[in-house]
């Protein structure tokens, strides 16, 4: 862990060490009760907000620079991303080792697939999002604050544990918005890396780019949710905005972690061959043709309920453009079986990783490279 | 739909008199369709009587002992028209429900919750109406062996099902069908070479002689056994190989070698949804009741009650093989490609109306000779032998041309013959390596997951949600009451699985409830964060305690294992002659696809967003 950021004493969490000590009563301990949260491994409430990325304004006013949004907070508000909140002219993060959804999943349903694959990842979300998705897969935890929601107490310390008696290599931050939990990705992808246990980060890249770039240092492989590729869709669809997000992807990729794109389908209102061309062009030109991209299928959720869900020809047109355009992996999400859940080798065309949904039914790669025609294929394989 | 299918679909719903429902204006009732459902209930009508004449003849009952059952019979016959006129309801509820889906899946541009939410309730609604009416039943089952002795309560166990009395009867005399001859004329065509390098095909047919317990696949020795009687069969006179043939055909019952697993499959299935004894299906039937009237001299019990027309309800079943087969259709996400390919494979539209038309006659033929024997029988007189055969090969006939029908049948294999693919494997050849084991995987489900969890989503869904629940249900119980109760809670649980999936014989069910004990305490063992993590992993370890899904491992096992599975469920979804015109439909949608129009964004009401910097949340 990087530093123990100061704590807000929350009187709602529960008892710590079985003593049925509230983070009230550690609070009131002073340096005797922050050593016994330490020694436990568990952080008590919110913590506070990293002091580079936010500053006081005149009024006990602050504002927040971890993502593009800026908010400027009175006392006692609360950030759009419902996670950060001003108390008494200090920001605190309210999703700290309070996480919503503990899972063990595929990596692939992150989703990467160039990145270990048939691993699993202990995944971890918080309540909270700085977007407003009106599609969200994931609206019921995405759109209430961490507190709202039942939770588990989970510091660091308990993510590292569990990932080593599983014996599972790597830690998700997904479901939700890692940014709105930037403190606790921070902090539990630095311990994890000193374990050897590898980071992978699913996010709409809604993010400066300085925060980015200090979870580039840990995070080892980002999956990318560019949801469209013009302003009016970021605005209608997802209360948000595209340019922010290209730079923080650019920032990303110059980093060096590893990246793969993942494309929403919506129909009707992202799948325009026009703007699927100008996404896969701006792939080619920025990020390059290795780059793995995903277009997903849709299912009706959330307030976009009577959209059908994309047809697979759509999902499959979006290919053809993203191959024509020369990207070399394009595959299609959610659709399974199907031709474009596997990995090809982009020299001599043969199947190397044959999927089945999230499952890896083969994989032929030998020590990251086509057993066929020897040429490399790009991505992280042990 | 096979045959035995729709005999098994009527003695589900024996229940089927006269129309009171009128077939609905859209459905898809040719009038060729509803005279071969009309001709099936026919035959199913004559096998029932059948099965109570001989029923009857065999207790021999004495007069005290007809009074009773005879008075059984006529409330069954009540409980029978009660559930009828509520069936009649659900199945028209059922009809519109599963219409509305099956279009819906059609499109494929998924379900909406309305009409996924009426689906489920309307077969829902049977499925307890079923259980409900077989609990009734079981009751009056109950009291109708208290009626019987304990010589006449085996006897009707042991009462064979209508065709295969007739079959017994004929047995002193076997006698070569038509099949059988063609067979050995072919056989006799054959070097010892040509019988070894077209072992797998002679096996295939003589399984579809009814000679291989089933079986497609055999054991090494098993083949070695078979070589060796095709080789000696083939030097013999062809008349004489026949009559061998014949004689082998009539010592064995039908797939014998698969009848343990089988047999407990069946129970499992009765369990789950509905079913009662051999008597207790008597008591259902009016002619069990008007068999036992008429022997007493006394006027057959009359019912009253809104009947359940039988064309209306066998649609229902083709809307959901139809609903089914649409489910596997969009969960394989055919290509227009493999479409084209698939209908290259597939019988063909001409072939699959001469199919019918034969099948429609074979039919027709069997019912002529079912209604004989079964007159003869009810008035007591003994039916003549040359009726009986007619019975017997008219079933058989009729049994291989609805097999012809399936594509994978006898013209289907001999247009394979000289090819070095059957049908079924050319179909399965066409699918990619995750197709094929989606389709091994296959189970036929009415309303298909839409889980994200999980994007493959043909057939039922493959999840431990119900473990999981279970599971976090065993978490909620006090410490106090577990630790006193631990052993009965673990057992209460295992009974529940047990209810779904069948029970456990003997040892093995210690061996389970040791498992789920053991399950149960370590899901108890952990806290809240520890279980989250965990709790996939152990709701799969409760999820392998599955008797029924062992022994369908076992079966698949016995015959062949994934490949012969491949096979059979590509013959039979796949090549089903329902398929043509969905895979015809899907075509055309995908030859002619266009993307929905854009959305005008400017004109949609849009997400909230964060403006001009006014992003604070209050509170």
């Amino acid at each position: 862990m990087s530093r123990r950021a100061r704590q807000l004493p929350d009187p709602g969490r529960r008892g710590l060490l079985g003593l049925g000590l509230s983070s009230a009563a550690l609070a009131l301990l002073g340096p005797a009760g922050r050593a016994l949260a330490a020694l436990e491994g568990r952080a008590a409430g919110p913590i506070e907000v990293d002091p580079r990325f936010w500053k006081k304004l005149p009024g006990e006013k602050t504002q927040c620079f971890i993502c593009p949004l800026d908010c400027v907070l009175e006392a006692g508000q609360t950030c759009f991303c419902r996670t950060r909140t001003n108390h008494e002219g200090e920001l605190f993060c309210h999703a700290y080792s309070n996480p919503c959804t503990l899972s063990v999943d595929a990596v692939e349903k992150l989703p990467l697939n160039h990145f270990l694959p048939g691993e699993q990842t202990l995944s971890i979300a918080f309540g909270g999002c700085n977007l407003r998705c009106l599609y969200c897969q994931n609206w019921a935890q995405s759109q209430s604050k961490p507190d709202d929601l039942k939770t588990y107490d989970y510091p660091p310390e308990r993510a590292l544990e569990a990932v080593v008696k599983k014996d599972i290599r790597a830690i998700a931050y997904t479901y939700t918005e890692p940014v709105v939990f930037f403190e606790y990705v921070r902090d539990v992808s630095a311990l994890a890396r000193q374990r050897g246990v590898k980071n992978v980060c699913a996010t709409a890249a809604f993010i400066e780019v300085e925060p980015v770039k200090e979870l580039c240092r840990t995070i080892d492989a980002f999956c990318v949710a560019l949801k469209g590729f013009s302003d009016k869709f970021y605005d209608k669809v997802c209360g948000s905005q595209l340019k922010p997000i290209l730079r923080a992807i650019e920032a990303i990729r110059a980093a060096g972690p590893w990246l793969e794109i993942v494309n929403l389908v919506l129909p009707s209102y992202n799948d325009s061959q026009a703007e699927i061309k100008k996404l896969c062009h701006w792939i080619r030109l920025e990020l390059g043709v290795k780059t793995p991209l995903h277009f997903a299928r849709f299912t009706p959720e959330y307030r976009m309920r009577d959209l059908p869900p994309t047809p697979v020809k759509t999902l499959e047109q979006c290919r053809e453009i993203a191959r024509d355009e020369g990207l070399e992996h394009v595959y299609i999400l959610n659709v399974s079986p199907h031709d474009a859940n596997q990995t090809y080798c982009p020299r001599c065309g043969k199947v190397l990783i044959k999927r089945l949904g999230f499952d890896v039914l083969e994989n032929q790669l030998k020590n990251g490279a086509c057993p066929y025609c020897s040429s490399a294929l790009p991505g992280v394989w042990a | 739909m096979k045959l035995e299918q729709l005999l098994l679909l009527s003695s589900c719903a024996f229940l089927f008199s006269p129309a009171a429902l009128a077939v609905p204006a859209d459905a898809r009732a040719t009038p060729q369709r509803t005279r071969e459902i009309e001709t099936a209930e026919r035959v199913r009508q004559h096998y029932a009587t059948i099965q109570a004449a001989v029923a009857v003849d065999r207790l021999a009952l004495d007069a005290e002992q007809a009074r009773s059952l005879l008075a059984i019979a006529a409330e069954a016959q009540k409980v029978r028209a009660d559930h009828e006129q509520e069936l009649a309801a659900v199945i028209e509820r059922q009809w519109t429900a599963f219409s509305t889906f099956l279009k819906e899946g059609e499109a494929d541009r998924g379900f909406s919750p309305q009409v996924e939410q009426e689906t489920a309730q309307a077969n829902e609604a049977e499925k307890n109406l079923r259980l409900r009416f077989f609990e009734q039943l079981n009751v009056l089952a109950a009291r109708a062996h208290e009626v019987l002795s304990a010589q006449q309560d085996f006897l009707i166990e042991q009462t064979p099902r209508p065709e295969s009395w007739l079959r017994e009867e004929l047995a002193a005399e076997p006698r070569p069908t038509g099949e059988t001859k063609k067979f050995v004329k072919r056989l006799g065509q054959l070097s010892d070479r040509d019988i070894d390098e077209s072992l797998p095909e002679l096996i295939g047919d003589l399984r579809d002689l009814g000679l291989t317990g089933g079986r497609r696949v055999l054991s090494p020795e098993e083949r070695e056994v078979v070589r060796s009687y095709l080789g000696d069969l083939r030097r013999l006179p062809r008349a004489e190989a026949a009559e061998r043939l014949a004689e082998l055909k009539s010592g064995l019952g039908s797939r014998k070698g698969e009848c343990d697993a089988r047999s407990e499959l069946h129970e499992i299935a009765r369990q789950k949804h509905g079913g009662t004894d051999a008597l207790g299906l008597l008591l259902a039937e009016p002619a069990f009741a008007g068999v036992l009237a008429r022997r007493a001299g006394e006027r057959p019990p009359k019912c009253s009650g809104q009947a359940v027309d039988p064309v209306v309800a066998a649609l229902v079943q083709d809307v959901r093989r139809d609903i089914n087969l649409v489910n596997l259709m969009n969960g394989m996400h055919f290509d227009q490609e493999q479409i084209a390919a698939l209908l290259e494979v597939a019988p063909d539209g001409a072939r699959g109306r001469q199919d019918e038309m034969e099948c429609a006659e074979a039919l027709a033929d069997l019912e002529g000779a079912l209604a004989a024997v079964a007159q003869d029988l009810c008035a007591g007189r003994e039916p003549a032998r040359a009726a009986l055969r007619h019975c017997v090969d008219a079933a058989q006939d009729a049994r291989m041309k609805e097999t012809a029908r399936k594509g994978a049948g006898r013209h289907a294999r001999k247009k394979a013959r000289g090819q070095e693919l059957t049908p079924a494997q050319e179909a399965a050849a066409l699918l990619t390596d995750s197709q094929r084991q989606v389709l091994i995987d296959y189970k036929a489900c009415l309303i298909p997951p839409q889980n994200l969890k999980d994007p493959v989503r043909a057939g039922q869904a493959n999840t431990h949600e119900p473990q999981a629940r279970a599971l976090k249900e065993l978490r909620k119980i006090p410490v106090r009451v577990f630790l006193q109760q631990a052993p009965e809670i673990a057992n209460a649980l295992l009974e529940r699985i047990e209810q779904h999936h069948g029970r456990f014989p003997g040892d093995e069910r210690e061996e389970a409830l040791r498992k789920t004990l053991e399950l149960a305490l370590r899901a108890r063992c952990m806290d809240d964060a520890t279980f989250a993590i965990e709790q996939e992993e152990l709701a799969t370890a409760l999820a392998e305690l599955n008797r029924e899904e062992a022994l369908i491992e076992e079966l698949q096992d016995e015959r062949g294992g994934d490949e012969v599975v491949l096979c059979d469920k590509t013959r039979d979804f796949l090549l089903d002659p329902a398929m043509r015109p969905l895979l015809e439909a899907r075509f055309e949608q995908l030859e002619n696809f266009r993307p929905e129009p854009t959305t005008d964004l400017d004109a949609t009401e849009g997400a909230p967003s964060c403006k001009d910097g006014k992003c604070a949340i209050d509170g």
